[in-house]
């Protein structure tokens, strides 16, 4: 190895050491702020909670044993939706890609449904499917489904004529050309669909517990705000983007697992 | 015997703006263990008529005829190697299509593989290959399912200067010893002199048979060493001069 070669790694290390180091130093510095005002009453820590309360509510709810609950809640309601919206979603997908008159028939409806703001549908759904995890699910099953559909269609309809073209010189049938040419060439879009859907059935979970639930932390958040406990409501907050960044991270090391074959 | 033959062949496309002519009455017969180039200006439909033959494209007139049990190939344009298969799993992809045997297809193309220089390949990705490899992993794969006619569309279109004289040099030496009957579609003149034993010129859309040259070059000789023999500046001139301005 030569010395410009030991220097470049060397310089390359100790960028990213200080890259690191200032994201750590930005959120201790944010947090003692956080904590400093509230200890010196320049903003009145009722209305914004500080780091220590948050820390002390959150042993709370993890002592009262509310902390379990209320996170496994939510996560499953995510975790399934998050699931059917991909499969359900790639499967509709599957049938448009195939029936190109099926395709160009759904195209108004998928395009009005994409635009519908999905908590409008709130009420019938909760009248439909019951006030239940029910009605949470089929809330964030609609926020990404939809999006999951449009773009696992792009996708598939994106694949190189010329390929296509090749498989049929070969006299390949529609089925073999889905499973040996559009299926895996999809496969980082199917990827990058799903990473989308972590947001999105987050988001639809939430929503959906603001509308009914009686556990989740969608609910914590709701009830926190309603009995003006800002500790919780931030607590709340700060177990639920370590949830999300969970599943993100999750889903980022498949992709990084199955892209090494695609 | 002729292993194809294109019978009055005329092909419409339509569109919304209107129909265009983009073949008329074209007849070319493919003789066995002959190496024929079809060559026009852009535009001129050579793709299409290559499609045709490839069985991708039904024309709107016109037959054509292939004799019972005469296997024919197809290489597109680009080499359109699948990126998530080895390059073995590439070329024996015809024999999953065709459901026939695949331990016999893989036999024979580890066997192509090694003869052409891809041996230590086969277990790599496609993107491990330079462009030149890449092209001849691509015929292989189109030779895997023994075909008697290969079908090739502007196969080194896609390669710099250089890398298309070896690489055509490659390909006549694979089609040639593999005893290989072979339709290559091409706008580059001198591509189609070097290679060919027989050219087919078109005309601009709608495209007709201008004109059918027997080159009467070395053929033992690879393409590279072709350009420099005598005759080979006249056949161009001759070609050349016949050759109509494209559309574009």
């Amino acid at each position: 190895m030569s010395e410009e070669h030991k220097l470049y790694l060397k310089k390359t290390r100790i960028r990213k050491l200080v890259i690191r180091l200032t994201q750590f130093g930005i959120l201790i510095l944010l947090l003692g702020l956080w904590e400093l005002s509230a200890a010196l009453e320049w903003a009145d820590p009722f209305i914004t909670s500080s780091p220590s309360r948050v820390a002390k509510s959150i042993a709370s709810l993890y002592s009262s044993g509310e902390l379990f609950t209320h996170s496994f809640a939510s996560l499953w309601e995510t975790v399934v939706s998050f699931l059917l919206a991909t499969f359900v979603g790639t499967a509709i997908a599957v049938a448009l890609w195939w029936n190109d008159f099926l395709r160009k028939v759904a195209e108004p409806y998928v395009v009005v449904l994409n635009s519908l703001p999905k908590i409008a549908l709130g009420p019938l759904i909760i009248i439909w499917v019951g006030a239940g995890k029910a009605a949470i699910i089929t809330m964030a099953l609609m926020i990404s489904l939809i999006i999951t559909i449009i773009s696992a269609l792009q996708g598939f309809n994106s694949v190189d004529a010329e390929k296509t073209d090749l498989l049929r010189s070969m006299g390949a049938t529609k089925r073999q050309i889905f499973f040996k040419l559009v299926l895996p060439a999809n496969i980082p879009n199917i990827l990058a669909i799903l990473k989308i859907n972590v947001g999105l059935s987050w988001v639809g979970t939430i929503m959906g517990e603001y509308l009914v639930s009686r556990e989740g932390l969608g609910y914590l958040l709701v009830y926190g705000g309603q009995v003006f406990r800002l500790d919780l409501v931030m607590a709340s907050t700060v177990i639920l983007s370590v949830l999300a960044t969970v599943m993100y991270l999750a889903v980022q090391l498949l992709e990084k697992i199955v892209s090494k074959y695609f | 015997m002729k292993l194809l033959e294109l019978v009055d062949i005329s092909y419409i496309y339509h569109s919304l703006d209107g129909e265009t002519e983009a073949i008329k009455e074209v007849n070319i017969g493919v003789e066995e263990g002959g190496f024929t180039a079809i060559v026009g200006p852009s535009g001129s439909g050579k793709t299409t008529l290559l499609k045709i033959m490839a069985g991708l494209i039904k024309p709107s007139k016109g037959n054509v005829v292939k004799p019972d049990g005469v296997r024919i190939s197809y290489m597109p344009q680009h080499d359109q190697l699948f990126e998530w298969r080895n390059i073995l799993k590439n070329v024996t992809i015809s024999a999953e299509i065709e459901k026939t045997d695949k331990k016999a297809a893989a036999d024979y193309a580890e066997e192509l593989l090694d003869k052409y220089g891809l041996g230590e390949f086969k277990k790599k990705r496609p993107s491990a290959l330079s462009g030149g490899m890449r092209q001849r992993a691509a015929l292989i794969r189109t030779l895997v399912s023994k075909p008697q006619l290969t079908l090739l569309d502007e196969p080194f279109s896609a390669l710099d200067f250089q890398t298309r004289l070896y690489v055509s040099d490659d390909v006549w030496k694979i089609l040639s010893s593999e005893k290989k009957s072979c339709v290559m579609v091409t706008h580059d003149i001198s591509e189609a002199i070097s290679i060919a034993d027989t050219v087919v010129l078109l005309t601009k859309r709608p495209a007709t048979v201008k004109a059918v040259y027997k080159i009467g070059l070395d053929r033992t000789a690879p393409p590279t060493v072709r350009r420099e023999q005598p005759g080979f500046s006249e056949y161009f001139k001759t070609i050349f001069s016949d050759m109509e301005v494209g559309d574009e």
